[in-house]
């Protein structure tokens, strides 16, 4: 087997500083659109960084910074420096909060965006955690595919420098070894058992994920770094550690390969981004927003889908998330689709406190229908109708547009039924009779002027079920004034008017 | 004026007619028929009760032998039976038809149709261009059918449509139009029976057919001064 390590040590300072590029861009944008406008000014809490500040993450739990920028790090601030001590070091440094499920969750996109090049995944929470953000990518079995390592792993790092994420990496026999030579700052690939031995040999077992009481076992039998480890018998192994280490230590050495849970990309799109600073005008959210539009656009177009419902998620610091579900009447894949109903529905929004963070999920997909792509059969008029009832929806609220539509009943008072432009409608059916007038009076109204008959009789018996069952014939009939009339006359002979034709 | 109905099923159409068919030998014999048809779907069922109405009650009607029935899904027509060679035809043909499907149901081959030279053959457009076209020259490569267009007058609303393409197929084919009903009740009063039968051969409830449901109860037996002002 081989297997690659990519070891992200500083996922959430990459997505900070992608988010601030994103919004450079669309300040950038907005400026060459307006040239003054004080709004997007006077709207506090929205102003990016400068990029020559230095930057640190914070993990409360064990209260040391777990990652920096080369900035913050030429004022001296480590990696392992608690708060006080790099606060001390600089007092204007920018913290950001570590968040373990933050990083997984960019953890989890990246695997996304690898999936394709690469089946076999394995994140990095599912082998021996000792919170390092990584993953494991199986190379044996692709080099069949792209005809060779090279172009393998050129490829793959071609989609890690879209990702737009900084790692080092290594590659071993397995996903242990593997992960030794990553955290070493190996970032060299190899593919030979010999190059492979080699490299490990010069690690150090600190780095491995061996306890520091089985170091020091190890140490008291002469055993200080991994060449001395790779030269041990197994035997010797097999008396001294439980069958864990034993099993890690095999692992390091390529003559095991234990089993692991390899990736697999949920049936859903779910996509989480940190802001770089907090936001509190929605029109500000836009750009984000914008880059999760495309994320979901890429996903939709990679597997033949649509969709017409997403939802978005607005994360605070103390308020409860806030969801905003986005239907469309018509299933679409683009950003340029979706944007415009995120802008409708969030106009007149205002957030209860700043936000910190945007998740964007969807749920139900709908497969591009081939089947229909008929490009004559009227898809103009359908497409338009649909996209204005979703931009309807999308202002005034779910539930707040409906359509008439012909129903399944030969009377005239229940031929039309008003029902919610949401969702799909059960049946539409034509209007058959020849005598539906343009519009029909809810309630008939006496006939009081002369009129000819023009058509007719149609017979109505029918629908006893419903409490007043009916038997009328059904003429059309013109006044003097040359309006015609759906005229009826009951079973007592008594004329009367339903509706008018126009 | 004098009328024969020739389209006619009793409940020998099972979830289709709503009358007995001495209920209804009896009520167009009231009504001043001449004959009465019994055509039952691609059956002879009611034609047995139907005589022994008449013979019972000495009815002054002539019952005329017959049978509908539905090829393919695109040609309705009804056979007649003039003479015991067109009785011994028609048997034929339904046997041969049943024999060809599971019980309860039926299927024609066009071979059925093509030795069809004794029975009278009313053919009832489906009001589909294509279809009717194809049928018409059809009939027209076999003038060994005695064929006739059946004409409905129904008051749903599409009788004018009904009988353009009626005038338009007479004019362009040489078949007779004749005046049929297609009944299926005896009175109007049957119209809810009617209603609950065919909900029940499409399963659904009554108050879920909808349009499928019949909008009113001309396709019973009508007067004979109703119908020679409809026609």
């Amino acid at each position: 087997m081989l297997w690659a390590y990519i070891y992200c040590y500083q996922l959430t300072l990459d997505s900070h500083v992608k988010a601030a590029k994103t919004n450079h861009a669309h300040r950038q944008a907005l400026k060459s659109d307006r040239r003054n406008d004080p709004r997007s000014e006077a709207n506090g809490s929205s102003s990016s960084l400068p990029s020559n500040t230095p930057v640190a993450v914070y993990c409360s739990k064990t209260n040391k910074i777990t990652q920096c920028n080369d900035i913050a790090r030429k004022e001296g601030i480590e990696i392992g420096h608690g708060l006080a001590q790099a606060a001390a070091l600089c007092p204007y440094v920018h913290i950001l909060p570590f968040s373990e499920e933050a990083e997984k969750h960019m953890l989890t996109q990246l695997a996304h965006r690898l999936y394709p090049l690469a089946s076999d995944i394995v994140l990095d929470n599912h082998i021996h955690s000792n919170s390092v953000s990584g993953l494991a990518v199986r190379l044996d079995n692709l080099t069949h595919y792209y005809g060779g390592h090279t172009p393998l792993w050129k490829t793959l790092t071609q989609a890690l420098a879209e990702a737009d994420i900084r790692y080092h990496f290594a590659s071993a026999w397995t996903i242990e070894a593997a992960k030794v030579l990553a955290l070493h700052k190996f970032n060299t690939y190899l593919h030979t058992p010999d190059d492979i031995k080699k490299a490990l040999s010069a690690c150090p077992l600190s780095i491995t994920a061996l306890s520091p009481k089985v170091i020091d076992s190890l140490a008291r039998v002469g055993v200080s770094c991994v060449q001395q480890l790779l030269a041990m018998p197994v035997q010797e192994l097999g008396r001294r550690f439980d069958n864990n280490t034993i099993m890690y230590l095999t692992a390091l050495r390529g003559e095991t390969f234990p089993r692991v849970t390899l990736f697999r990309p949920l049936e859903r799109f779910d996509n989480f981004i940190l802001l770089p600073f907090d936001i509190e005008n929605t029109q500000h959210l836009t750009p984000f927003v914008s880059q999760q539009f495309e994320h979901l656009s890429h996903y939709l177009r990679a597997r033949n889908l649509y969709t017409s419902s997403i939802s978005v998620h607005i994360h605070f610091r103390e308020a409860p998330v806030m969801d905003i579900n986005i239907r469309s009447a018509l299933p679409q894949s683009s950003v340029q689709s979706w944007l415009p109903l995120f802008s409708l529905k969030t106009e007149n929004l205002v957030l209860p406190e700043p936000a910190t963070a945007i998740a964007l999920t969807c749920q139900q997909f709908e497969e591009m229908d081939t089947q229909n792509g008929d490009f004559f059969s009227d898809r103009f008029n359908d497409i338009a109708q649909k996209q204005l009832i979703g931009r309807l929806n999308a202002k005034l609220g779910d539930n707040s547009t409906f359509q008439p539509r012909a129903a399944d009943s030969h009377q005239f008072e229940y031929m039309t039924v008003t029902e919610s432009s949401v969702g799909n409608c059960a049946g539409n059916y034509a209007y058959s009779s020849d005598i539906t007038p343009t519009f029909t009076f809810d309630v008939p109204k006496p006939l009081i002027q002369a009129t000819q008959i023009c058509f007719g009789p149609v017979r109505l018996h029918s629908e006893w079920w419903h409490d007043s069952p009916t038997k009328r014939d059904y003429f059309i009939a013109q006044t003097e004034q040359c309006v015609k009339l759906l005229v009826f006359k009951d079973e007592e002979s008594r004329w009367w008017v339903q509706g008018l034709f126009c | 004026m004098k009328y024969s109905e020739l389209f006619c099923q009793s409940n020998y159409s099972f979830l289709c007619g709503a009358s007995s068919p001495a209920e209804l030998v009896t009520t167009a014999s009231f009504l001043g028929y001449d004959a009465l048809a019994i055509t039952d779907e691609c059956s002879v069922a009611g034609v047995v009760r139907a005589f022994d109405e008449i013979k019972h009650q000495g009815l002054p009607i002539t019952l005329i032998v017959g049978s509908y029935f539905v090829f393919d899904d695109t040609l309705s027509f009804v056979l007649l039976c003039p003479n015991k060679a067109a009785y011994s035809e028609l048997c034929r043909i339904i046997t041969n038809a049943r024999r060809r499907s599971e019980k309860g149901e039926y299927q024609l081959a066009e071979w059925d149709l093509r030795t069809i030279r004794h029975c009278k053959f009313i053919w009832l457009p489906s009001g589909k261009e294509a279809e009717d076209k194809h049928w018409a020259e059809w009939l027209q490569k076999h003038p060994s059918i005695d064929a006739y267009i059946g004409a409905q007058r129904l008051l749903d609303g599409r009788d004018h449509h009904r009988f353009a393409h009626y005038n338009h197929l007479q004019s362009a084919y040489p078949f007779p139009v004749i005046a049929c009903t297609g009944v299926l009740m005896h009175h109007a009063d049957r119209l809810p029976l009617q209603h609950v039968l065919h909900a029940i051969n499409v399963h659904t409830s009554v108050d879920k057919i909808g349009r499928d449901a019949l909008s009113n109860a001309e396709r019973s037996l009508r007067t004979v001064q109703k119908i020679k002002k409809l026609y």
